[in-house]
């Protein structure tokens, strides 16, 4: 009875420990004002370039983009998961498309962490990926966070006043069921 | 009946563990990185590579993770073959890298070649690892025993056992035509591979 106690009192206390260390591991937070910052190569694709609403021709920041919201999946073309995932994100910016309260309000792209081009072409390929993919070699997403990136993790970004981006919401991991996550996404950026 | 006495110590280790453990199941079930083991940032390399672009590739005869025997003569006058040796299962790099060329097969297809992963990991491990990768379309061998053998025969096994993150591309005579003994840390890059293989074709 007494071990059982003992074992007890040392749960209690190890439990909000524990706890915390596991959402440490789960956390993306993000620097907003670096995000705004951050550099793509502008797609040589028009139909991309329409979809997002720039006209740069080298590179664009995610200011310059005519959206009220933002999906960014950071994927890597090595992430397991994110091959997993990749026919769900498709059907996700397709009902994104269908639907009218949100097409041409909330835009997805994808940032390859650690990517060449040639690799998110690779990606892009294997599974028909209709909406805009970006190479990130240089680790550029990194640099907006001190948490180390986990791939796939989803960030739902409101443009708020001044372009400037506002993340609503980050999610780690596999999406789960895709309505709810759209629901969820929807609620945040409004 | 007979009871197993344990002090105060033993049972605070072993509620430790247990949480630890928890929480790795946790993180894990969520997303795989949770899963993996984070050796810090290592010396880019560790070894000195013995063969060289021309070399005949030593040939090897280890198992698979089905039992079957994998040998690099089999291959000799059939196909073209890439050798990527990878330091450690359930490691960063390492846990993407295989994943990546699983996705990449049409540039193996296109160039005749057939890929072979490579770790000194034992076999239940490599099973362990590769299971949560989807299905590979190459096969896996282990170089566990006797230890790195066939990594030590390519001058590519550190001091601390594991072997480099290495990749040799290696023609249907046996010859190496591509060594790329890689930064540890870090990914190499795919199209560098691809070019090596398209190589083999002019």
């Amino acid at each position: 009875m007494k071990r059982a106690l003992v074992l007890l009192g040392i749960l209690t206390v190890l439990a909000p420990v524990w706890q915390e260390s596991v959402k440490g591991e789960e956390q993306f937070r993000v620097n907003e004002a670096k995000l705004g910052q951050m550099q793509l190569p502008a797609p040589e694709s028009a139909r991309e370039k329409k979809y997002l609403g720039i006209s740069a021709d080298k590179q664009f920041t995610l200011s310059e983009i005519k959206a009220q919201g933002l999906i960014i999946e950071i994927f890597s073309m090595y992430c397991p998961i994110c091959q997993a995932e990749a026919e769900k994100v498709n059907k996700l910016y397709g009902l994104i498309e269908k639907d009218p309260l949100l097409k041409g309000k909330v835009k997805v792209l994808g940032v390859g962490t650690g990517n060449t081009p040639f690799e998110v072409d690779v990606f892009r390929k294997k599974f028909g990926t209709q909406f805009p993919l970006f190479p990130d070699e240089g680790f550029v997403m990194q640099e907006t966070s001190k948490d180390l990136i986990r791939t796939p993790t989803f960030l739902t970004v409101k443009i708020g006043k001044g372009n400037k981006p506002v993340v609503a919401g980050v999610h780690i991991g596999k999406i789960g069921n895709l309505k709810d996550f759209l629901k969820t996404v929807a609620t945040s950026i409004r | 009946m007979a009871t197993v006495r344990t002090g105060i110590i033993p049972t605070i280790i072993a509620t430790v563990t247990a949480l630890a453990l928890v929480g790795f199941a946790v993180a894990g079930g969520k997303n795989l990185d949770g899963s993996i083991y984070n050796p810090g940032k290592l010396k880019p390399t560790d070894s000195k590579v013995t063969i060289k672009v021309g070399d005949k590739a030593p040939d090897f005869d280890l198992k698979d993770l089905s039992g079957n025997n994998v040998s690099l003569n089999q291959f000799l006058g059939k196909k073209n073959v890439v050798l990527s040796f990878v330091p450690a299962a359930w490691t960063p790099v390492c846990s993407k890298q295989w994943p990546g060329y699983n996705i990449a097969k049409e540039f193996f297809d296109e160039t005749d070649t057939m890929l072979i992963g490579i770790t000194v990991d034992n076999a239940p491990t490599l099973y362990a690892w590769t299971k949560q990768m989807g299905d590979l379309w190459f096969p896996v061998v282990s170089d566990f025993w006797p230890h790195g053998a066939v990594a030590q025969k390519y001058g590519i096994l550190r001091a601390d056992g594991v072997s480099e993150r290495a990749l040799f591309v290696i023609d249907k005579k046996g010859v190496v035509r591509y060594v790329d003994v890689h930064d540890i840390n870090t990914m190499p890059k795919l199209e560098d591979l691809v070019g090596a293989m398209r190589k083999l074709k002019e």
